[in-house]
């Protein structure tokens, strides 16, 4: 096999620049075709909705050189698996054309075995000039646990089958044998199998693309084209960091489950820049969960290349290139790079908001002390982890299913300098995906929506307020032998931080309300509209731990699911009264919260009283003086 | 609240700025209070007060694993900072040590 290595550095300003921004942005529009192909094929929510699936093209070596605006989280993972597929198969089997290699092994790449991904090596003329790969998150891998994000687990091999390099595509031949192999050791063959043939769709979509454009521009201009734009994204990249001031930040965040209990444990994380070049130190992070509330390196990598592209980097090159100037330091044997076979299932839900919020705050931090341009950019918490309800059994058809919340996926976004985070804002991790479908989700499984809306105090409090999060009931109907259980972080510790005196966003909550009077109150044409409401129902109620193995739900079986908004900006006390009012009247905070945090006194219409407002904002900041203690001069007794 | 001005001060926080230039002391962008050098912790010289977290919240839960630590200037009583702290917390994280102001 003979690897066409790209152009040298001398030829990059031969190009002519209107060919190389014309053929950059028809390249970025190949993945996006790759994108929208798997979409047609798969019938997953996940992907088809969530939008957890991503294109991407590299370099004969592995280099990403372009990404599509799929999921973020897996351009430098998915990197690691055409490196590897390149180390380990290249004399044995080999790697030819038409071959397609099937990996998820979260130590090798991705977040956790539930992120397939299929990379193709593209070959022109006999040689090989290119990969190009195809991502998606697989709602379920045959693990202890239905989905793959286990509750139980305390090994990766608790986490499902995974997946080396398998040839799932030989000489161009489809492998029907590994095929059944990887779909029919899970729960749900169906679905799994549109999901691994989605990738085949993609990826020769984009290769027969990519080819189209070899034989129009030629391979010494392609060549030479793939190596400007890694070039280039360093080079902008560091022209970026040149701008922002030197100096060291510093966050911490607690996650509140191991995997397997509720417990506290500690993520840090300190950002040191200097000059052009960025150092990411989770030293100080707690050691490893006894269960899956970790991350393998890929995991943490894949992250933080989400952190710096959404808010650090935006509008630069979504390649390797873009990251060069940056190191990360994650200790070993720490939540943030676990050692193997440590489970990891955790890493893209509750270990990757953890991670990637300390590591936002900072450079919100940095980017308010570069001020001018970069001062909207400060933008508080994304809101970073949530929790997921999933559901198991046989569906209203008859079919096996498994079924996970995905209205998370629009969460509320952080608050700037400037105005309110936006509410429900969606996944910042996945820029293309949107909330479910309520109709489709209502036909795939026996469960029916009770209501869905923005949540009340889900925001942090601030000068400006984090936008909200949302609640959803979810009602079981029609299905047979159901299990349902959750997994995430967040309900004891809010995985969220505000910014200058603004609040964390609350933390997310999960209830089951069981053998309660719905039926029958339904039956009277009552439906409930709150958690409240929820809760006059009578039953049992069961309050979710964070990751919270199985247990049998049947018919008119509620689960109520409240997930986080973003952080807050700025002291609550200095916000606009007349927008604490509105965000009354839109169910946006509570009268409570109002008057309590914001200090804003209303009328029983809900109009704020500004004299009144003034005199009691003024009673909390006499409040602040009198009961606030000096740190250093505190000693042992902490006010 | 003054708009900033980046060429004559260096605004290191939504509050809190110094003159990089001058004594490179930080102070509260609202009444003036000095909290000390630049190149110190402003939080170990704020006040601190230690609440239960959400418990502005109507339906706030019991059993948060963390406590708020709160941040406020001593001359005005603006609240600079809202810290997430566990049992093992004990000193102010010190989350914004500028080295150098960015480019002109």
């Amino acid at each position: 096999m003979e690897t066409q290595r790209l152009g040298k550095p001398d030829q990059l300003g031969q190009l002519d620049k209107v060919e190389y921004e014309i053929f950059s942005h028809r390249l970025f529009n190949i993945v996006e075709e790759g994108r929208i192909a798997m979409g047609h094929v798969s019938a997953s929510p996940v992907v088809v909705e969530g939008g957890e699936t991503l294109c991407a093209f590299y370099t004969p070596e592995g280099e990403g050189f372009l990404t599509g605006a799929g999921i973020l989280l897996h351009v430098t993972g998915a990197a690691d698996f055409v490196k590897r597929t390149l180390d380990w198969y290249r004399d044995d089997p080999g790697i030819c054309d038409g071959d397609q290699f099937l990996w998820n092994d979260p130590y090798v790449g991705g977040q956790h075995t539930q992120d397939n991904i299929i990379v193709k090596p593209i070959f022109y003329q006999g040689d090989l000039v290119a990969w190009v790969g195809s991502f998606m998150h697989t709602h379920e891998t045959g693990a202890i646990d239905p989905t793959g994000t286990c509750p139980r687990a305390t090994e990766v091999f608790h986490e499902g089958i995974r997946s080396f390099g398998l040839k799932i595509m030989d000489g161009g031949r489809f492998r029907q044998d590994i095929f059944n192999t990887v779909t029919l050791n899970t729960r749900d063959p169906d679905l799994v199998g549109l999901d691994h043939k989605a990738k085949i769709a993609g990826n020769n979509v984009c290769a027969r693309l990519f080819l189209e454009l070899v034989d129009r521009y030629g391979l010494d201009f392609v060549k030479t084209a793939m190596r400007k734009m890694i070039d280039d994204g360093e080079k902008m990249a560091r022209e970026r960091l040149r701008k922002l001031p030197d100096g060291t930040w510093h966050s911490q965040l607690y996650g509140d489950s191991s995997g397997l209990e509720q417990r506290p444990f500690k993520v840090v994380c300190t950002v040191t820049k200097k000059g052009e070049e960025i150092i990411f130190d989770y030293t100080g992070t707690a050691e490893q969960n006894p269960g899956s509330l970790n991350a393998a390196l890929p995991a943490t990598k894949g992250r933080l290349f989400c952190v710096l592209m959404s808010q650090l980097f935006w509008g630069l090159p979504w390649n390797e290139g873009t990251v060069r100037p940056m190191r990360l330091i994650a200790p070993e044997g720490t939540v943030v790079n676990a050692r193997f076979p440590a489970a990891v299932s955790n890493a893209a839900i509750g270990m990757g908001g953890l991670l990637g919020e300390v590591a936002h705050e900072c450079i919100a931090k940095m980017l308010h002390a570069a001020g001018g341009e970069f001062l909207e950019d400060a933008v508080s918490s994304y809101s970073g982890s949530a929790q997921h309800a999933y559901w198991y059994g046989i569906n209203q058809a008859g079919k096996r299913f498994v079924g996970t919340v995905l209205d998370t996926f629009s969460r509320g976004f952080g608050a700037t300098p400037f105005r309110d985070g936006v509410d429900t804002g969606g996944n910042v991790i996945a820029p293309a995906g949107s909330i479910a479908d309520v109709e489709m989700f209502e036909l795939k499984y026996p469960i029916m929506y009770l209501f869905r809306q923005h949540a009340r105090d889900s925001g942090g409090p601030g000068r400006f307020r984090g936008g909200v999060g949302g609640e959803a009931a979810y009602m079981m109907f029609g299905g047979r032998n159901v299990t349902m259980g959750a997994y995430g972080c967040g309900l004891q510790t809010a995985v969220s931080y505000g910014l200058f005196g603004g609040y964390p966003a609350p933390p997310s909550r999960t209830f089951a309300v069981m053998a309660s009077l719905l039926k029958e109150r339904m039956a009277g044409g009552w439906v409930p509209a709150s958690a409240e409401e929820l809760a006059s129902m009578g039953g049992s109620k069961k309050e979710l731990a964070a990751n919270q193995p199985e247990f049998a739900v049947g018919d008119y079986d509620v689960v109520f699911n409240k997930w986080l908004g973003g952080g807050g900006y700025g002291d609550p006390l200095t916000r606009d009264p007349e927008a604490v009012a509105r965000d009354l009247q839109d169910r946006a905070v509570s009268r409570q919260a109002a008057e309590g945090v914001y200090g804003v006194v209303l009328d029983a219409e809900g109009h704020p009283d500004l004299a009144a407002t003034a005199r009691r904002r003024e009673e909390i900041r006499a409040e602040r003086l009198r009961l606030g203690r000096i740190w250093e001069n505190a000693g042992t007794e902490l006010p | 609240m003054p708009e900033p001005n980046f060429r004559e001060e260096l605004r290191i926080h939504d509050q809190l700025a110094a003159d990089w230039h001058g004594d490179r002391v930080i102070r509260c962008r609202q009444c003036g209070h000095a909290f000390g050098s630049l190149f110190q912790n402003y939080k170990e010289r704020a006040l601190l007060r230690v609440r239960k977290p959400w418990e502005y919240l109507p339906d706030r839960r019991p059993g948060e694993f963390v406590e708020y630590w709160e941040f406020y200037c001593p001359g005005c009583g603006v609240l600079l900072a809202v810290d997430p702290m566990g049992p093992g917390d004990r000193k102010p994280t010190w989350d914004i040590r500028i080295a150098s102001p960015p480019e002109e």
